[in-house]
């Protein structure tokens, strides 16, 4: 995986008391605004996560994901990890595994190809994680 | 023959190390420490919206952070990068004013950090007419990068030589990358195709729409068609299609000689080192004897883009920029 398409590891997926928890890296080599985040989809063992079951949670605030697309005062900072919260509606079970399906499209703010059209990012990944601990 | 002794100095640009950035194994004294550790330098780059948290704005903690550093390990700020994110809102784009602060703050802040020059990503001409003032203000050069598929004549950096010569501030400039004069595509981006898919046949294809001077747009349509005539799904590669022809140019290195009075930074673009202590598919000896002989005085900054296609950890590219500065070194 290289920066533009790196965004979960081994140890990303961790459990929350309702469900679970992915932390994503910029999959870009740069900072982006929040914003710059079109689209996040997420399913767990083949099952699609609903969007009213995420928020995307970052400097200590969490959005619906609708909201997302606002935030372009919101920095995601390259160190920092983004944490795409998932209502399953139970406690997440540590040890687990599961198979994750994430698929986001990016809108790079700094990459206009002509006015209101700017280069994408589309990152789609299949792992297999083991819930970690929450953090 | 003799050799021109070369007046430029050496540098990197901790985009170099992007991707263990990115995972967090350094903060910015550790990354700092293991360039010092290496050798390599004195020149050190940064891009602002990679490395300062409060970006696009910069604390007054950052700077006295940043200048310590410097300090302790002898570096010299070579050059900052700035963007220019017209698109964050996506309710509208920036309007001039706007864009005008969003720049200014990190041209004010790279001063304060020490920076000569600083990269900007948009040269158009009422732009740069407001932010020329504050340039000449604070002394930094202002230079836009030059990287492949563009070449100092393409009709794109034509028009900004056009608008420069308008404006005729000797602090307007243009930053060289080197992935605009590489002599064939890159072996790991030739990899990474052939890892998406592609046969001996449609990287011939690649190869030869890579030579081609048409538009890139053009270039990666013609590849789709290419493919979907062959029943390969183009969706496969990914970036990689555009990034075939956007990382990797063909012109020829001489034309630098063009634009050098206005040259006032250099991206050493590499990719892969070859066993040899070669460059893979850039003619280095050759650049570092255009910019020698051309008497370039700014910093050369080694910028390793190998992370765009290697998983972090197998290759160390603390390790390449050390190979690729002793090669430069022995040309200079």
């Amino acid at each position: 995986m290289a920066t533009h398409d790196t965004v979960i590891n081994k140890q990303s997926l961790s459990a929350t008391d309702n469900g679970l928890s992915l932390a994503l890296t910029v999959p870009w080599y740069r900072s982006l605004w929040v914003s710059s985040v079109s689209t996040v989809t997420v399913a767990i063992d083949g099952k699609e996560v609903p969007q009213d079951k995420l928020r995307f949670r970052i400097n200590g605030k969490s959005f619906k994901m609708e909201d997302v697309p606002k935030q372009w005062e919101e920095l995601w900072f390259m160190q920092d990890r983004a944490h795409l919260d998932m209502d399953l509606g139970a406690a997440g079970e540590v040890g687990a595994d599961h198979e994750v399906t994430f698929h986001t499209e990016l809108r790079l703010p700094y990459m206009q190809i002509k006015p209101g059209f700017y280069l994408p990012n589309i990152v789609h990944q299949v792992v297999h994680l083991k819930v970690q601990a929450k953090s | 023959m003799t050799q021109t002794k070369a007046k430029f100095k050496l540098g990197v640009t901790l985009y170099s190390f992007s991707a263990e950035w990115a995972a967090g194994v350094y903060d910015l004294d550790s990354m700092l420490r293991r360039v010092d550790e290496m050798g390599i330098g004195p020149g050190v780059e940064i891009m602002a919206s990679q490395t300062v948290r409060t970006y696009p704005h910069t604390s007054d903690e950052f700077i006295k952070q940043w200048l310590g550093y410097c300090d302790k390990y002898g570096f010299e700020p070579s050059a900052y990068g700035t963007n220019l994110d017209m698109g964050r809102n996506r309710e509208r784009e920036m309007n001039l004013d706007e864009e005008y602060e969003f720049v200014l703050t990190q041209i004010q802040a790279g001063a304060k950090m020490g920076f000569k020059v600083i990269k900007i990503q948009n040269a158009g001409q009422e732009l740069l007419t407001r932010l020329l003032p504050t340039a000449e203000k604070l002394n930094v050069k202002l230079g836009y990068e030059i990287h492949a598929p563009e070449g100092p004549n393409t009709p794109k950096i034509m028009a900004i030589r056009e608008t420069y010569d308008k404006l005729g501030s000797p602090l307007l400039g243009f930053v060289p990358d080197f992935s605009s004069t590489m002599f064939s595509m890159g072996r790991t981006m030739l990899q990474a195709l052939r890892d998406k898919g592609l046969d001996d046949l449609a990287i011939e294809k690649v190869k030869e729409l890579w030579a081609s001077d048409d538009p890139v747009y053009e270039r990666i349509n013609a590849l789709i068609s290419y493919l979907e005539s062959r029943s390969i799904d183009p969706n496969r590669l990914g970036p990689f299609g555009r990034m075939a022809f956007n990382m990797n140019g063909h012109i020829a290195p001489e034309e630098w000689n063009d634009i050098m009075h206005q040259v006032v930074h250099i991206h050493a673009k590499f990719f892969d080192m070859n066993p040899d202590g070669q460059v893979d598919a850039i003619d280095y000896p050759k650049h570092v004897r255009i910019f020698a002989e051309g008497g370039y005085d700014g910093y050369i900054s080694s910028e390793w883009e190998g992370h765009a296609f290697a998983d972090m950890g197998d290759i160390d590219p603390f390790d390449e920029v050390r190979r690729q500065q002793d090669l430069m070194l022995k040309h200079m």
